[in-house]
Parts: C-alpha cells; sequence; structure tokens
C-alpha cells in the first residue's frame, strides 16, 4: 500500500515538475534535473512517517525557483578569478559552473575549471540591481553576500533573469521550519566509523567524572521528555545530594528553567564550574530556598563560593525591574558576587557587521584605521568574554585552599555564560584543547548547553532590518574569536589549527550536517535530528578530514594557560575577516614548513635509535673480538 | 667579588666608578643595591642576592643607549614622591629608570659626573668604547667583519654587465664626493667622458651625491640608482650634463625605454626644498618622477616618540589602540613599504631601472633601496646577506648615524636625532613577518642589531660616512666590527623554517602592518612576557639540538667501526 502510494505521489509530482519545466529545459536536462529531485526524495529512507510530507515539501522548494537556470554569468568577484558559466538552481544549492575553456586554450588553473556549489542557507543577503540605471539592456548584477564574509558578484545579461534569480534564493535562503533543513537531504558520501551523535555520551563523560569525584555528583533524570527546562538536555549532572524535587522547584525560580547543573570539574582542585539561568528575584525580592541548598550543598565547611555575572553591575540591577535579578547577599552570604560584564548580544551583532564592512572596505585609507577598527567593539567583545573566563579560570585554579565552587550566570544563561564556561575550561583543562575534547566541549556546552544556533545564526554580519530579527548574534563565532586568541598565545598547545575553528564557524551558519540545526536538545528531538541527519563530527573524525585540523606542531600542555588580555596581545583575526582580501598562500606556507620541519625531525629521532642500536650491536661484536683475540692469545 | 665581576668584563672594559648606596625604584617598590659604571655599561647589582637567579645584574646598560641623565627629587621638583631623591636614566630603546640615593653632599653629583663622562664621552672629548674593544682576541677561524662586504666581490656577484655599466675608482680619495665609498659603479659611457664631466655630474646634486648604481638585475639589466636631489633652486637651473648622464643611465638598460626617478618625499616637502638650492628633476627626457611621500625624520622621531610612549612603562589599556593610532607610526611604515613595492614592481615587472633620492640620499632613500633589494635578490635574505646590504647601502653610502643615534653626545634636544635605522629594521620586521619562511635569520638578530645600533661597541655604525670611519678614523684596525660578533653567534639567529624564494611581492596594505612590540617594548616585562616568540626559539633549540646529538651519534658510531 505504501509502494502504491509513493508511485501515485511520485507520478502527480512529475507531471507537475514535467510541466512547469518542459518548454525550459531540454529533454536531457528534464532527466538529470528530475533524477536530482527523485534521489533527495528517497534518500531519508529512514523517515517512512514523513514521506508524504516531504514531498510536497520538496514540491514547495520547488515552488520557490523561479529560474532554474541561468547561461553566460560572468562571475565579477568570488573566490577564484573572474570567468564566465552558468548558474543552476536547485532545492538546496546554487551550482556556478564555468564554461568549458574554448578549444585550444590550455587550462592554467585547474582549480578554477571545477563547479562551484553553495549551499542557499549560506547566503546572508542578496542584492540585485541594473548595471546602469537609465539602460536595463544592459542587464543586471547579483551580489550574493555570504555568511562567511564571501562576497559573490555576477553579472547577468538579463535584467529579468537577474531579479529572477535574486527573488529565488533570497526565498530559498531563508525559508523558516527544519522540513526544509538540508542536512535531512544529505546522504553521506563516506562511510560513517564513529558516530558523532553517540560519541560523546553524557553517561560516559560522567563514568570520567566518577572517576576524580566520587560521591560528588550524580545523573538526573529530572528533565525527561522536556519537563522541566526546554533549553536543558534529557539528562543533566547535578550535585549528589540534591534530590530531584528539589531542581524542580529551583527551575521556577531560574530564568529559562534553567537550574543550576554541572559545566566542569577541576580535579585537582576539586572546584566546579556550575551554569544556570538568573535567579527570578523580581521587584518583589523573591527567595527560593532550595536554590539556595543546591548551591551551598556544593560549599566544604567553611569555604566560600563565587558567583560570576556575566553582566555587568548596570545590567544586573536594572534586570530586577523586568523580574530577573541577582543573588541577594543576604540569602546567598556563603557566596561572592562578582560581575563580569560581557558584551549584549546585539552589541556583538552590531560589532561583527561593523568589523566586516571595514574589512571590506578596500579604499579605505589607513589613516586612524586603527581607530576605527577598535571603535566597532567587536575586539573589546573579544577581549571582555577572555577576560571572563580567565576570572572564572582563576577563581577555580589559584582562589584559596579549599575548593572554590563558581556559578556562571547571566541573563538567560544560554550566550555568553555558555561562552565563558567553555572558555575556561579550555584554559584549565589539557583535554579540551586536543580535538576530541574540544568536539566534546561544543557537544556538551554549546549543543547540549541549549545554545539556540537556529536563532542566533539565522544571518550573520551582512543581514539587517527586515532580514534578521532581534535574536541573531554571533556569540559562538565570538566564542571561537576568543579560542584563536589562546591558539595565538599558546601556538604548541592545541591540537587543531586555526582552520578549524573557521570550519566550524562555516558550519554553525550553513551545514549539511546536523550538529548546529536547532535551538536546543528538545528541537533535535522533535524533529528527529539524530535519526535523520549526519553529525558533524562523523565527518570531522575521518582520519582523511581530520588530518587538515591537525596542528603539528602540537606539544601535549597539562599546565593551564594563562591568557594575556592587554590590548597588545589580542590580535585581529584576520584569517576571518581577510580571508577573502589577502593572500593567504605564504601563510599556508609557514605553517607546511613547520610540518615539514617536525616530520624531519622525528625520522631524524628515529634515525637516532637505530643508530644507537647499531653502535650497542657493534660493540658487542668488537668486545667479542677482543675476547677472542686474548682467547687465542693465551692459547698462544 | 672581583672574580665575579671580571667574568661579565669585556675586553677593554673596566671599572670606572662604583655606588655602593643605591636604591632602584621598580612598578612595585624599591630594591637596594649597588651601581657600577664601566665605560661600557651601568650595572646594577641587588645587595639581596636571593632577590635574583644567579646573582645577575638587575639592569645592564650598555652606556651608548643613554639618551639623557636627570636628577629628580628635592631641589630639581621632578619627581613625585618626596622621598625620591635621586637620578633618572632614559634610554634611546625606550627604557627609564629611577634611583634614588643618599643624599650626603656631592654623592649625587660626583655620580652624575662621572656617568655624564660614560656615557657622552665624545661631548668631553674622549674615546668611545668601540677604540677600547677592538678584534684582538677572536678566534683565529672567526669571520672578520670588516671584510664582509669588499664591493668588488659584491658587484661580481651581481653580474653586472660591463658593457654597459663599470666600477670607476674617480672617488678613491673621496675627492669627488666626501659621503660616498671609495669604489663607485657608474654607466661606462659616462667613465668615458672623463673625470671632468663626472666632477660637472656631482656638483649638479646635494652634496655632489651622484647617481650611482645600487644593485642591478643581471637578467633584466633594470638597475636600482641612488643619489640625492639635484640643485635646481628657485630658478628651475637646468644641467645639461646631468641629462645626459640621466640618458646613458636609461640607455645602460636595453630593455626599458625608461627610467622612474622615485622621490621619497611628499611633493609639498620637495616644492619648499626649492627654496634652499634643492628640487626634483623636471623635464628630463624619458624619465618618469613619481613621489612617494614619505615623511622626513623629525616626523617620524616625533612619531616613533608616541609609540613608545604607549608602550612604557606600562600599557594604557583603554587608550592603547588609540595611542598607537594617533603616533601614526604604522601609517609611516605603511607609506614606506608602499614605495617599496613601487621600485619592486617597476623594476622586476615592468624591468625599468629607476632612480631612488630624498633630500640628501642618505635617509630614506638608503631606506627604500635596501628594502626594495631586499625583497628583490634572495642573497640579501641570508644572515651573511643582511649584513651586506647593511654595509653597502647603510655604511658606505653614508647615513648620519652619529647624528641620529647621537652617538656618544647627549642628543637628547637634538634636532638631528631620528630613528631612521630603526624605521628601517621595522620595516624588515613587517616583511618578514609577512614572509616568514624566506629569511634566514630571525626577529632577534633585528633585535640585536638595532641594540648596537646604539650601543658604541662595535665600529661598524660608528660615524657618518666610509670615509670618516675607515679612514679619520681607523675603525678598520681600531675597533672591532658588529658583523664578526653577529657571524660568530650564527646559531642564534636561524631560522628553522628558512627557504631560499624569490622576488616578494609585498602587502602593504595597513591590515597586515603590526606593531613591533618585541622590540619597542621589550624593557617592559608586562609585554615581554606575553610574547609568543618563545616558540621559534623553541623549535630551533630542539632542531639544533637533535642535530648535535645526531652528530655526537654519528662520530661515536664511526670511532666504533673503525675500532672494529
Amino acid at each position: 500500500q505504501r509502494m502504491l502510494l509513493r508511485l501515485v505521489l511520485l507520478s502527480v509530482f512529475f507531471a507537475v515538475v514535467a510541466a512547469r519545466y518542459i518548454d525550459s529545459m531540454n529533454y536531457g536536462e528534464l532527466r538529470n534535473f528530475l533524477d536530482d529531485q527523485i534521489m533527495q526524495v528517497f534518500i531519508p529512507r529512514r523517515m517512512v512517517r514523513q514521506e508524504r510530507l516531504q514531498l510536497l515539501q520538496i514540491m514547495e522548494l520547488v515552488d520557490a525557483i523561479e529560474i532554474p537556470r541561468v547561461n553566460g554569468v560572468f562571475l565579477r568577484k568570488g573566490p577564484r578569478e573572474a570567468q564566465t558559466g552558468t548558474i543552476c538552481i536547485l532545492s538546496h544549492h546554487l551550482i556556478f559552473s564555468p564554461d568549458p575553456p574554448s578549444p585550444g586554450v590550455k587550462v592554467v588553473n585547474e582549480e578554477a575549471s571545477k563547479e562551484l556549489w553553495l549551499l542557499h542557507r549560506m547566503v546572508d543577503k542578496v542584492v540585485a540591481e541594473p548595471i546602469a540605471k537609465d539602460d536595463p539592456s544592459r542587464g543586471g548584477i547579483l551580489a550574493l553576500k555570504l555568511k562567511n564574509f564571501l562576497m559573490l558578484i555576477f553579472e547577468v545579461r538579463s535584467l529579468n533573469e537577474c531579479f529572477a534569480l535574486s527573488r529565488s534564493i533570497e526565498r530559498l535562503s531563508n525559508l523558516s521550519g527544519f522540513q526544509y533543513e538540508y542536512p535531512f537531504y544529505y546522504r553521506v558520501p563516506f562511510t560513517v566509523l564513529d558516530d558523532g551523535w553517540t560519541a560523546f555520551d553524557l553517561e560516559a563523560e560522567f563514568a570520567k567524572l566518577t572517576v576524580r569525584a566520587p560521591d560528588q555528583f550524580r545523573i538526573s533524570y529530572v528533565n525527561e521528555n522536556f519537563g522541566i527546562c526546554p533549553t536543558y538536555p534529557e539528562k543533566v549532572i547535578v550535585p549528589r545530594g540534591i534530590g530531584d524535587d528539589y531542581l524542580r522547584i529551583s527551575a521556577t525560580f531560574r530564568d529559562g528553567f534553567r537550574f543550576p547543573v554541572l559545566s566542569y570539574y577541576h580535579a585537582s582542585t576539586k572546584s566546579c564550574i556550575m551554569r544556570c539561568g538568573q535567579p527570578l528575584i523580581g521587584p518583589a525580592n523573591r527567595r527560593c530556598k532550595e536554590d539556595e541548598t543546591i548551591l551551598n550543598s556544593l560549599l566544604a565547611p567553611h569555604s566560600r563560593g563565587i558567583i560570576i555575572d556575566t553582566r555587568n553591575k548596570n545590567v544586573g540591577s536594572a534586570a530586577k525591574s523586568k523580574g530577573g535579578g541577582v543573588e541577594s547577599q543576604q540569602c546567598y552570604s556563603q557566596w561572592r558576587y562578582v560581575f563580569c560584564g560581557t558584551p549584549r548580544i546585539r552589541e556583538m551583532h552590531d560589532g561583527l557587521t561593523k568589523i566586516v564592512e571595514l574589512s571590506n572596505d578596500d579604499r579605505i585609507s589607513s589613516n586612524h584605521f586603527l581607530h576605527r577598527l577598535y571603535s566597532t567593539q567587536w575586539i573589546h567583545s573579544i577581549t571582555d568574554i577572555l577576560c571572563a573566563s580567565a576570572n572564572v579560570a582563576q577563581c577555580i585554579a589559584c582562589e584559596g585552599t579549599s575548593e572554590v565552587p563558581v556559578l556562571v550566570h547571566g541573563g538567560e544563561g544560554t550566550d555568553t555564560t555558555l561562552a565563558v564556561c567553555s572558555l575556561a575550561q579550555i584554559i584549565l583543562d589539557a583535554d579540551a584543547r586536543t580535538i576530541r575534547g574540544f568536539e566534546a566541549l561544543i557537544e556538551r556546552e554549546w549543543i547540549a548547553g541549549g545554545h539556540c544556533f537556529s536563532s542566533r545564526n539565522a544571518h550573520s554580519a551582512y543581514g539587517e532590518g527586515v532580514v534578521t530579527g532581534p535574536k541573531e548574534s554571533p556569540v559562538f563565532l565570538a566564542f571561537l574569536n576568543c579560542v584563536f586568541e589562546l591558539i595565538q598565545q599558546f601556538p604548541l598547545s592545541f591540537e587543531f589549527t586555526e582552520g578549524f575553528l573557521l570550519f566550524l564557524f562555516e558550519h554553525s551558519y550553513a551545514s549539511e550536517f546536523g550538529s548546529f540545526l536547532g535551538n536546543c536538545e528538545r528541537d533535535k528531538k522533535e524533529w528527529r535530528v539524530k535519526e535523520c541527519t549526519v553529525s558533524l563530527w562523523s565527518y570531522v573524525n575521518n582520519p582523511e578530514i581530520l588530518v587538515q585540523f591537525v596542528n603539528s606542531l602540537y606539544e601535549p600542555n597539562e599546565k593551564v594557560i594563562w591568557p594575556s588580555v592587554a590590548p597588545q596581545s589580542i590580535h585581529l583575526w584576520s584569517r576571518l575577516l581577510h580571508r577573502w582580501q589577502m593572500n593567504w598562500d605564504e601563510k599556508d606556507a609557514v605553517t607546511k614548513a613547520a610540518a615539514d620541519a617536525k616530520l624531519k625531525e622525528k625520522a631524524l629521532q628515529s634515525r637516532v635509535h637505530s643508530l644507537k642500536r647499531q653502535i650497542a650491536d657493534l660493540a658487542r661484536e668488537a668486545s667479542l673480538i677482543t675476547a677472542t683475540n686474548d682467547g687465542l692469545k693465551l692459547t698462544e | 667579588m672581583e672574580c665575579k665581576q671580571s667574568s661579565w668584563l669585556l675586553r677593554g672594559e673596566s671599572i670606572q666608578y662604583t655606588e655602593k648606596s643605591m636604591c632602584l625604584l621598580v612598578l612595585n617598590g624599591r630594591m637596594d643595591g649597588q651601581m657600577i659604571i664601566t665605560n661600557y655599561r651601568l650595572i646594577f647589582e641587588s645587595r639581596n642576592c636571593d632577590d635574583i637567579d644567579e646573582s645577575k645584574p638587575i639592569f645592564d646598560i650598555a652606556v651608548g643607549l643613554v639618551l639623557k641623565i636627570q636628577k629628580i627629587g628635592k631641589q630639581s621638583g621632578l619627581g613625585r614622591a618626596r622621598d625620591i631623591y635621586g637620578i633618572m636614566i632614559c634610554t634611546k630603546d625606550n627604557n627609564c629608570i629611577k634611583l634614588s640615593c643618599s643624599d650626603v653632599v656631592n654623592r649625587r653629583k660626583n655620580l652624575v659626573d662621572a656617568l655624564n663622562i660614560v656615557c657622552f664621552p665624545v661631548d668631553r672629548a674622549k674615546k668611545m668604547f668601540a677604540f677600547c674593544n677592538n678584534n684582538e682576541g677572536r678566534r683565529e677561524d672567526a669571520v672578520d667583519g670588516w671584510t664582509i662586504y669588499e664591493p668588488q666581490k659584491e658587484f661580481r656577484r651581481l653580474e653586472i654587465p660591463s658593457s654597459s655599466w663599470d666600477l670607476t675608482t674617480i672617488n678613491a680619495n673621496y675627492q669627488l664626493t666626501s659621503t660616498y665609498p671609495r669604489i663607485l659603479v657608474i654607466p661606462t659611457a659616462a667613465i668615458q667622458c672623463g673625470k671632468e664631466f663626472m666632477k660637472r655630474v656631482a656638483n649638479f646634486r646635494s652634496k655632489e651625491r651622484l647617481a650611482v648604481l645600487s644593485w642591478i638585475d643581471s637578467t633584466t639589466e633594470a638597475v636600482i640608482v641612488r643619489s640625492s636631489q639635484p640643485l635646481t633652486g628657485m630658478t628651475m637651473k637646468k644641467s645639461t650634463d646631468d641629462e645626459l648622464y640621466m640618458k646613458m643611465i636609461v640607455d645602460a638598460n636595453t630593455n626599458g625605454h625608461r627610467v622612474v626617478i622615485y622621490d621619497a618625499r611628499p611633493s609639498v616637502n620637495a616644492q619648499v626644498n626649492r627654496a634652499k638650492g634643492g628640487g626634483y628633476e623636471i623635464e628630463y627626457d624619458r624619465c618618469a618622477l613619481k613621489f612617494l611621500n614619505i615623511q622626513n625624520i623629525h616626523v617620524v622621531r616625533d612619531s616613533l616618540k608616541k609609540l613608545q610612549d604607549s608602550l612604557f612603562p606600562r600599557v594604557n589599556n583603554k587608550n592603547y589602540v588609540r595611542q598607537v593610532d594617533e603616533s601614526r607610526w604604522l601609517h609611516h611604515i605603511q607609506s614606506i613599504l608602499e614605495g617599496v613595492w613601487c621600485i619592486v614592481n617597476t623594476v622586476h615587472n615592468e624591468k625599468c631601472s629607476t632612480l631612488v633620492h630624498c633630500s640628501d640620499g642618505w635617509d630614506r632613500t638608503s631606506q627604500l633601496t635596501s628594502l626594495s633589494m631586499l625583497c628583490l635578490d634572495p642573497y640579501y635574505r641570508t644572515i651573511e646577506g643582511f649584513a651586506v646590504l647593511i654595509e653597502k647601502e647603510w655604511c658606505s653610502f653614508g647615513h648620519k648615524f652619529s647624528q641620529r643615534c647621537s652617538q656618544g653626545i647627549d642628543g637628547s634636544t637634538d634636532n638631528e636625532r631620528s630613528p631612521i635605522f630603526i624605521q628601517f629594521l621595522d620595516c624588515v620586521f613587517q616583511i618578514m613577518s609577512q614572509f616568514p619562511v624566506f629569511f634566514e635569520f630571525n626577529e632577534s638578530l633585528l633585535i640585536e642589531i638595532a641594540h648596537h645600533l646604539y650601543s658604541t661597541r662595535f665600529g661598524t655604525f660608528l660615524f657618518n660616512s666610509e670615509k670618516e670611519r675607515m679612514i679619520d678614523n681607523s675603525c678598520g684596525t681600531e675597533t672591532a666590527s658588529l658583523w664578526t660578533e653577529i657571524m660568530e653567534r650564527k646559531k642564534e639567529w636561524i631560522n628553522p623554517l628558512y627557504v631560499k624564494g624569490f622576488v616578494l611581492f609585498l602587502n602593504s596594505s595597513h591590515r597586515v602592518l603590526q606593531v613591533w612590540i618585541s622590540y619597542y617594548g621589550r624593557h617592559n616585562d608586562e609585554i615581554i612576557n606575553t610574547l609568543s616568540n618563545k616558540m621559534s626559539r623553541y623549535g630551533l633549540n630542539r632542531a639544533l639540538g637533535a642535530k648535535a646529538l645526531l652528530q655526537q651519534i654519528v662520530t661515536k658510531y664511526e670511532q666504533s667501526s673503525s675500532r672494529v
């Protein structure tokens, strides 16, 4: 019966598609196009229940394509030299295929003759305008501003086609609704050896934790089916002596029902980082005895804890009138309160927009360039976040003689709170500086921690006004930028390279993998993301892929890496902001040379070993010979 | 104690004065100790030896680095705290030390007098330390730094086509122009015109610094020629001889049909110079004139002062960027690098000859020619080549080192003082950070050279021209060369990633420029502690360590196999 349904639907679909495009395509093209669509329909085989729905969605996607193909487009500006070619629009991709070189012309650059594939999701802003305002016959310019700050400029011969392209891309890149997301249609071209969805299971992490801190924490299933807190995962780690009933009550006292949970445990000082939402003290000065008990259960006798607020003092106290607030000194008498002002999400968004605008401006004079650079406030944001993280790390590693639990929260506890907690772990814990550890950190702190990727990363630096809502903000990018600063200061202590950070940055905005889909674990479960899509980590952990992200100079460093936040130590992340404006061959050559030197060193070392062995052998032989000589002499 | 002291005393160094009860004022407190003044350096030793490991001196300043000595406290009223009564020593590499001393009558006066004598010996007609520290006692097989650059050898290396250019000894006695080296390379056609012609040509240029060859690309025959400004004056004087001479330079390059003249000055300054008798080339046949807008020594001095203030004694977190920006130092660096890019482009891509000059042709001109050559010729990016480059473009062609660096004289108020050479090293640093693999040496070499630019320990950077240095003061025999020392410690400067490159096309965009904090902030502990250049040193040590180990093993292996 199901097969029958499928067939019927398919034929309907064929008919619709055929009617629509039969006149604009020749037969061969049509077949290719349909093959593509059919493939996409049948990829998510596991989604039998939703198949029908998906077929309809595909048709909706196809609906959005006003013009599937435009010939003779000139790529004026992009990641490669200017060339002419054809733009094809599929339901999730834009493909620019360069025209084959005329016979007799030698292909100089192999790279440039390849097709350029672009996910529609990657497009941040589309601008279409006529080349000459008074003469529409000269065609139009189609500018695609991408979320990774690349700008593509096409010249299209016909103005109408140009506008049609622009409308199609605009619509396809801004579709809302999970069902349209590309990861659901993506089929892996590789075999998944190490499934990223199960690689970082909380129970395994907890097993490691119990070795270091027995009897201090437990896994609570209080949030099963997301009954308590929508943005937390179903399993969370909480102090051992606290019952689920206390957690439930505490959740009602915390913003977003985010009750205090464990983020990190530092074994050498027995201190831990907890995070949560702001307390809902409100104008009425509410208090919650259960919440106080949870926090106090972390304290050893006579020790004092520290609460780090990622807002500044004014914002923190102003939140009180809106129902939030800061923990009062009377109720939390054993806790010291510290404000570490980090930027608000809106400030970060504006900062990024301005700094990207500045770095795209080629004509800008060097006159007061630095001043303008710093007035964008982006670098301040980075410094502030780094500073707050270093403060947290300092509380954990250096304060006092007995353990010092640190509670971190801001407003909702889903943005800078996560950035600060995860950076503090990178500073403190050598594990988080390995590739696997870093992946685990992102999975645990950001993805499971409830950072709303879908809302925050819906647009990046170019989107403005109408298309962006108040929720977009490059918090995750700011976090990556902070990690870059740490790599810059401790180049040998990280197993991964700057390239890995850029890779994560791009995938957090548009990806064929499901890791950054949705705003929280609940969304993921609702849309069966883990069943129907591939995890980014499944891809990254493939040995062939992984090798490009490995820092060849890595030397495991168990120590705490204390970053400098002085202005002369904070560098602009050039590779991020000037990635498309500058030639990076030189820098890559250095990295390669360093890697080669490292390889050579290893070869030398193994040669030393083999020579040592030979010496030992020879020495033994020599002593044998002397012995026999002596023997001979004796007999003589 | 005596024995310990002699361990750090250099050859020819002797203690001149010792002040036992001094107190060093540091950012967070004070430290008792003694100050030792030798003819080469000022040393402060802590009385409490536990303070520092191996009882190293707390500070150790070469006397040449001292910019000014000031009395602070009480009478002069400069000290902030009332209990400070002592002296303040400011150095040319952005350090400032405050010491308090006992207020017994004349103690401070004696100290300051002693300091003035050792720090500013030339003002008092005494010899600089370089003349006490000569070459003797060096290893036999050491490279002699004075012979590292030999014009004949260098020009032979450049493969000058003898048909168009030739060496001339016309300036052998420094008669033609006293600030130029003895051996010059000029067009063969000009040599054939005779001495009188050359004299007339030289007379039309400021300080008789006529256009001579600096570098030639032997394959394309494009050359870099340097000179000083022509003396056109207000009346737009012309010289047929100079024009003929320029024509010879144009003709010497068979590939190019013109010469591009780069005037390093802003065009406004060039106009102003006409009032003083100088000027620029107007309407020369087959010559194009371009101005490069590089500011003069006074602007550069003030700019660096502002930059240094932002890095010492402590960095102001809030205003650091604004201060760096307002110093406009990076802007000046950028204008030089843009000029270098133009020259490299003209010489290499357009295959045209270029003439570079500014006013006198010994500040901006030297910067431009030497940096262009550094980009064009991989030889100059080796340690030896870099030494040759500096010897050639700076030392032999004349740069007013003694005024610009105020060597041996109290130059704190001298208008002629300017960190032109430091700016050159800064530019090298910028190019090096862009092309880290194409340099045989590392940043430490630049810092070492910058240090000895002021230290007066070596004769290399003393005096203003080859004539003054080698003939008038015979530095070649009386003093040691910096390059001897540099070549001896070659291991320390090696860049482990070095590969020989080709022509470097640098990016002069302000996006890539950075403040050279490891030099300008070298006395700010906060900055030095956060620098990551430990990495390269670490890598180098490992590489060298592994190499040494391997060597050892191989010798052992050979020994044992031969025994067998």
